[in-house]
């Protein structure tokens, strides 16, 4: 998949900021990216990467020129994947296999504000606490000596007792397992785990989604 | 060259955490302005591992002695709420716990093992990662030597962190792969030879039990088959095929022209609900993406474009011209 719907001066100027814009995307869009994905499986389409989509989602989401005006960022997105997945169907030379049916499906609107989607401060904290804890040690120690105490790489690589390199390595490999999890449902929302099942109650009912 | 949207989540993590360790040489800043240019994809992954990191920055409200101290019980409120999880996230979870656990004790010995259907990531302490496909099991052995892992059954892919003085080894059947700092899956289902599938790297693949058994190099792209007693066989494998036969990481069965039999045989691997291919039809081809733990799915998508008929009945699906 190959577009060249984005102005890449545009798209240069955008990295220059984007540390202020990834606030917009850790709160609007990386939540959702889950339900994406799963929307995204149901989709029979003939060499349709998942990835490929997501990653071009952000980039097409980034390449609006005021991401505060987007009042549905949610819907947003969703329909930002659709519409790369009709781009790759249209330059596509594969036959797409009943993926007419299952697009409209795709970005059917569910309502805006469930009960899910406020999710408490406290909720939140927890889910990201628990993505962390899934990580490799030296990984997380590494994100919570740069990202939560705020360390410099060089203080960091002190505190770790290693070289500024690895410092480096351990926090590179610590964000893309980290985003990863977030990205594939880190969040921890599912019915059904036989795992930690005991904790199942009545309460989870009202969480349902509602997709 | 394209690359897989993996690879190039992994370069944006690269370069989130380069621009991170602060400024930029003016060639390194060329470098990332071409690279930023080079894909309409990288721009997206480079900005969403920055936003994973702004997510996990809101953990400044716990604080990092807290997190050090019991990471996962930050919110009294949480056993009564959300302390359901995700299957895969709860098995990663208890994996990387009791994994980090136990290895770093000292433990000798770890098992982890995939239901019908089931995939699950597997963090290993030394930042390699194991994916473990459908109905697969595998035992992990650390010393501060060699990292061993042992396949009993099924396919796993790994994603092995570099360490020159510590190999990682996979044995499975007759077959032992080596490997320092690489990715490649290894396959051990019945009735089938063992086989290695390399995306990234070299490894070295020995047949078990042989006397004076000379290892095999088997390169990026390149698939090892070690038969049980004829010589073991390397081919090349083209990148897409690559990513097609890879692409049950993402629960999902790339299909390339691949014969209806063929692909029943695949899904059977998934679920419980067989397909059953009318021999008269049995070689019809199809290709596509489809959702490994859908069996009726696929029938059914594939039916309507080779004009055929399909039967669900509770166990299985049919199809039938």
């Amino acid at each position: 998949m190959r577009y060249n719907s984005v102005d890449w001066w545009f798209a240069r100027q955008m990295s220059l900021n984007i540390r202020e814009r990834a606030h917009w995307l850790a709160r609007n869009v990386l939540p959702h990216e889950p339900l994406i994905r799963a929307r995204l499986r149901k989709v029979y389409v003939a060499d349709l990467d998942i990835d490929d989509v997501i990653q071009e989602m952000y980039t097409r989401i980034l390449s609006v020129p005021n991401m505060d005006l987007i009042r549905y960022p949610r819907q947003y997105a969703i329909q930002t994947a659709k519409a790369i997945i009709i781009d790759h169907l249209r330059r596509s030379q594969v036959i797409a296999i009943d993926s007419c049916g299952s697009l409209e499906q795709f970005d059917a609107a569910m309502p805006e504000t469930s009960v899910e989607e406020r999710l408490e401060f406290r909720d939140e904290i927890q889910e990201v606490a628990n993505v962390l804890a899934q990580l490799p040690k030296v990984c997380q120690e590494t994100l919570i000596l740069r990202r939560v105490e705020g360390l410099s790489q060089k203080e960091a690589a002190q505190r770790l007792g290693v070289s500024e390199k690895k410092a480096e390595y351990y926090l590179a490999r610590g964000a893309l397992l980290l985003v990863n999890s977030f990205g594939r449902g880190g969040k921890t929302r599912s019915r059904s785990s036989k795992i930690q099942g005991e904790y199942v109650n009545s309460e989870d009912e009202t969480l349902k989604r509602t997709d | 060259m394209r690359h897989s949207s993996e690879q190039i989540s992994e370069q944006a993590a690269d370069w989130v955490a380069r621009l991170d360790s602060g400024d930029l040489t003016p060639d390194e800043q060329a470098a990332f302005n071409a690279w930023l240019a080079a894909d309409i994809r990288h721009l997206g992954a480079y900005a969403r591992v920055e936003a994973g990191l702004v997510r996990l920055a809101r953990l400044r409200a716990v604080g990092a002695d807290t997190l050090r101290a019991k990471p996962p019980s930050v919110a009294p409120t949480w056993t009564r709420r959300r302390m359901v999880l995700t299957g895969t996230t709860a098995a990663c979870l208890a994996a990387s716990g009791l994994l980090g656990a136990i290895v770093l004790k000292g433990n000798p010995q770890q098992a982890f093992t995939t239901g019908l259907g089931e995939t699950r990531m597997v963090p290993l302490p030394d930042g390699s990662v194991v994916t473990l496909n459908t109905d697969s099991s595998m035992s992990v052995r650390f010393t501060e030597t060699v990292r061993r892992i042992h396949l009993d059954k099924g396919e796993a892919f790994f994603k092995v962190a570099k360490n020159k003085a510590r190999p990682f080894i996979v044995d499975a059947l007759n077959t032992e792969v080596r490997a320092v700092g690489t990715s490649f899956t290894v396959r051990a289902l019945p009735r089938h030879p063992v086989q290695i599938l390399v995306q990234e790297g070299v490894v070295e693949v020995t047949r078990t039990g042989s006397l004076g058994a000379i290892p095999v190099r088997a390169v990026a792209e390149t698939q090892a088959v070690v038969p049980i007693v004829a010589p073991i066989v390397i081919h090349s494998v083209p990148r897409p095929q690559v990513a097609r036969n890879l692409a049950w990481r993402f629960g999902r069965i790339a299909l390339e022209n691949e014969t209806l039999e063929d692909a029943a045989e695949e899904f059977a691997r998934y679920s419980n609900t067989r397909i059953v291919v009318d021999p008269v039809v049995a070689n019809r081809t199809v290709t596509g993406r489809f959702a490994s733990n859908d069996p009726v799915g696929f029938a059914k998508a594939a039916a309507s474009v080779l004009n055929l008929h399909v039967e669900v009945a509770s166990t299985e699906v049919r199809i039938t011209p």
